[in-house]
């Protein structure tokens, strides 16, 4: 008789219990796991909405002081054509980069084409060819999108284009500062609607060309270029390479990664990841105290028993192995358990069409659930590690008592 | 004379009923008992259930502790069994000295050389009859089919032979009893301690337990020591030791 076995028999024993504590193991674990696979997806979401979506792709190069200062003397931290000029031919000589995208950040006033109406505008300046690149695989009609060859065509947000009435083909006005501070405006053609994502910039965001915002700032300098890169996972090295080679070519350049650059994306995860420790002790806590009760329990009730295993001759640790072999089978078949209703209701979940609104988001989101493992596989250990943990001390009472004391029991 | 034996130490007695092989060294005796002592609190108060026990039990004697309850028979036997330990006094057990052994020794000479039945079988309800039998020796480490092939015996032997698989909710008292001597034959021990054996038997199966014990005394070469007030099971004994208040009172009946 395995010590596994004995222990599993014993567990058969009181059949109740037992379904009772691998039933609160098993729920804790399927509540965490789908949550857990919740946030994976969540956050799968705002990567992909951060680097295609917003524009971040996965590093940002600056010159060194343009966000702390580049509002006061854009001239002073803009990269001029010869640096723009160089600077891309030295990272696209990196390798593993995929698109070297020049940016500017433009702000101003869009009025209708009948000049009744107007608002302000921010807006992001781009190649219209480096969009389809970096939209990857961001849904169709999600961040907006710019048509290349059209060197006037502007995207506008839903609220913006709702305000001044504007549709699709229409001639939109834009009026701005010049880099030298002169006013400037000119006329644009909309090509494309879309949502931001958030409701606070959803009714002043518009894309527009690179060549058309330049036009308008009457400059042929870029403020940043955007990198994308063939391998995300290589971002914190390509980061570290390319600020080297920067730096050797005379570039004194600051590079932020999209983390580092989404600030949305880093308040959800921040708060997601609290939520998820909150609830992962509570699943813990539970778990272990369902099972140092039944444990206990376990131990009163077979004290006699003990003592006559003892008797035979089994000495004190092996009296807590077989207990703690009980809290282990218990955790083990409760872990296997919520492993089985985990992957039944996800499955439930992505296929039942679920969507909601976000917070501050301007539209439906999918509710779907990604399956970590390694996530699972952790919490799956910790359930196991506190369960045999939980154990050690009835187990140890039961040992402790002496053999005569023990034999008396009733 | 009564008076004489109870001043006497319960060595003094003679076997009245010694029908022991003499080939099993008769006059060598496995445990010596000298003035042992041994209380324990009840409550607030201290109960002495040992007062000054002198006691020889030689090898191949099959002893019963008699007396009433409370009387300090089962602390005796536990003593005798190494499950407890006197607060004064000193015990021998085949030769050497309980004072100079260690725990584990103890534990390591309990589980080798002393076999247990329990007054409620204490049989581990989810093992089958075999299995019982077996875990002493499990415990220990794994069983041979040589081990297996001596426990089956041992259930045929105690009229056991169908129930072989059979857990002991599924046996009457009487198998479960049956079933615990086998357990406590499979390490073939040199001592056995039996605490009230038939105390939860009827009549029939009492007298089958004992007559089978007694057969297997002189079989395995096993020493007995028996705690009990069945008077109807001291027919069986080869010497009989009356225990009255922690105290020796008659050493043979």
């Amino acid at each position: 008789m395995h010590i596994l076995l004995l222990a599993m028999r014993n567990i058969a024993r009181n059949r109740r219990r037992s379904l009772v504590t691998i039933a609160a193991v098993a729920a804790g674990l399927i509540a965490l796991n789908l949550f857990g696979g919740y946030i994976v997806n969540t956050y799968a979401g705002l990567k992909l909405q951060a680097i295609s979506g917003e524009r971040l792709g996965h590093l940002t190069i600056y010159k060194r002081g343009m966000l702390l200062e580049g509002k006061l003397h854009p001239k002073r931290y803009m990269f001029d054509a010869t640096e723009s000029s160089r600077l891309s031919d030295i990272v696209r000589s990196a390798g593993g980069v995929k698109l070297v995208s020049p940016r500017l950040s433009i702000s101003g006033i869009a009025a209708a084409s009948n000049g009744r109406a107007s608002s302000i505008f921010i807006g992001e300046a781009m190649v219209p060819e480096d969009m389809a690149i970096l939209r990857g695989e961001l849904q169709e009609g999600a961040g907006g999108s710019l048509s290349p060859g059209k060197n006037y065509g502007v995207a506008v947000s839903d609220d913006l284009a709702k305000l001044l009435n504007y549709k699709l083909g229409d001639t939109i006005t834009l009026l701005s500062s010049t880099i030298d501070g002169q006013a400037n405006a000119l006329d644009g053609q909309i090509v494309s609607l879309f949502n931001t994502g958030n409701a606070a910039t959803n009714d002043k965001y518009l894309l527009l060309p690179l060549t058309f915002a330049q036009n308008l700032l009457d400059t042929q300098r870029v403020e940043r270029f955007v990198i994308l890169l063939d391998d995300a996972a290589l971002t914190d090295s390509k980061r570290t390479e390319l600020g080297a080679r920067l730096q050797s070519a005379g570039f004194d350049v600051e590079i932020k990664t999209w983390q580092e650059l989404s600030s949305f994306y880093r308040q959800v995860r921040g708060l997601f990841d609290m939520i998820f420790s909150f609830i992962a002790s509570i699943v813990f806590i539970i778990a272990a105290l369902s099972i140092a009760n039944t444990i206990s329990m376990t131990v009163v009730e077979r004290t006699r028993e003990v003592g006559t295993l003892r008797a035979l001759g089994l000495g004190k640790p092996g009296v807590v192995g077989l207990f703690a072999t009980e809290a282990g089978w218990l955790a083990t078949i409760g872990t296997f358990a919520g492993l089985l209703g985990t992957v039944a209701l996800a499955l439930v979940i992505n296929n039942a069409d679920l969507s909601y609104v976000p917070p501050n988001s301007s539209y439906r989101v999918a509710l779907l659930v990604d399956l970590d493992w390694v996530r699972i596989s952790a919490v799956s250990m910790v359930v196991i590690v506190l369960a045999l943990a939980a154990a050690i001390l009835p187990s140890l009472r039961a040992a402790r008592r002496g053999i005569v004391d023990a034999l008396a029991h009733t | 004379m009564l008076a004489e034996l109870e001043r006497a130490p319960a060595r003094a007695a003679v076997h009245k009923h010694a029908a022991i092989d003499p080939r099993k060294k008769l006059s060598l005796p496995i445990v010596n008992l000298l003035g042992l002592h041994k209380s324990y609190k009840q409550g607030h108060s201290v109960v002495q259930a040992l007062q000054g026990v002198d006691l020889h039990i030689e090898a191949g004697e099959m002893l019963a502790i008699c007396g009433p309850s409370g009387s300090g028979k089962s602390t005796l036997l536990n003593i005798i069994g190494l499950l407890d330990e006197p607060d004064a006094g000193e015990m021998l057990i085949d030769g050497r000295r309980l004072s100079e052994l260690s725990s584990r020794a103890k534990a390591d000479l309990r589980s080798s050389s002393i076999g247990f039945i329990f007054q409620s079988f204490n049989l581990i309800p989810v093992l089958t009859a075999i299995e019982n039998v077996l875990l002493p020796l499990r415990l220990r480490g794994k069983t041979t089919s040589a081990d297996e092939a001596r426990a089956e015996s041992l259930l045929r032997t105690v009229g056991l032979k169908d129930q072989v698989r059979v857990y002991p909710d599924r046996m009457s008292g009487g198998q479960r009893q049956r079933v615990a001597i086998a357990r406590a034959l499979i390490t073939r021990p040199m001592l056995l301690i039996a605490d009230e054996p038939t105390a939860n038997l009827d009549t029939e199966n009492s007298l089958m337990v004992m007559e089978l014990l007694a057969q297997l005394r002189s079989e395995q070469d096993v020493t007995c020591v028996f705690s009990t007030h069945d008077h109807r099971i001291l027919k069986h004994m080869s010497r009989i030791v009356s225990l009255r208040d922690g105290r020796i009172t008659l050493g043979d009946l």
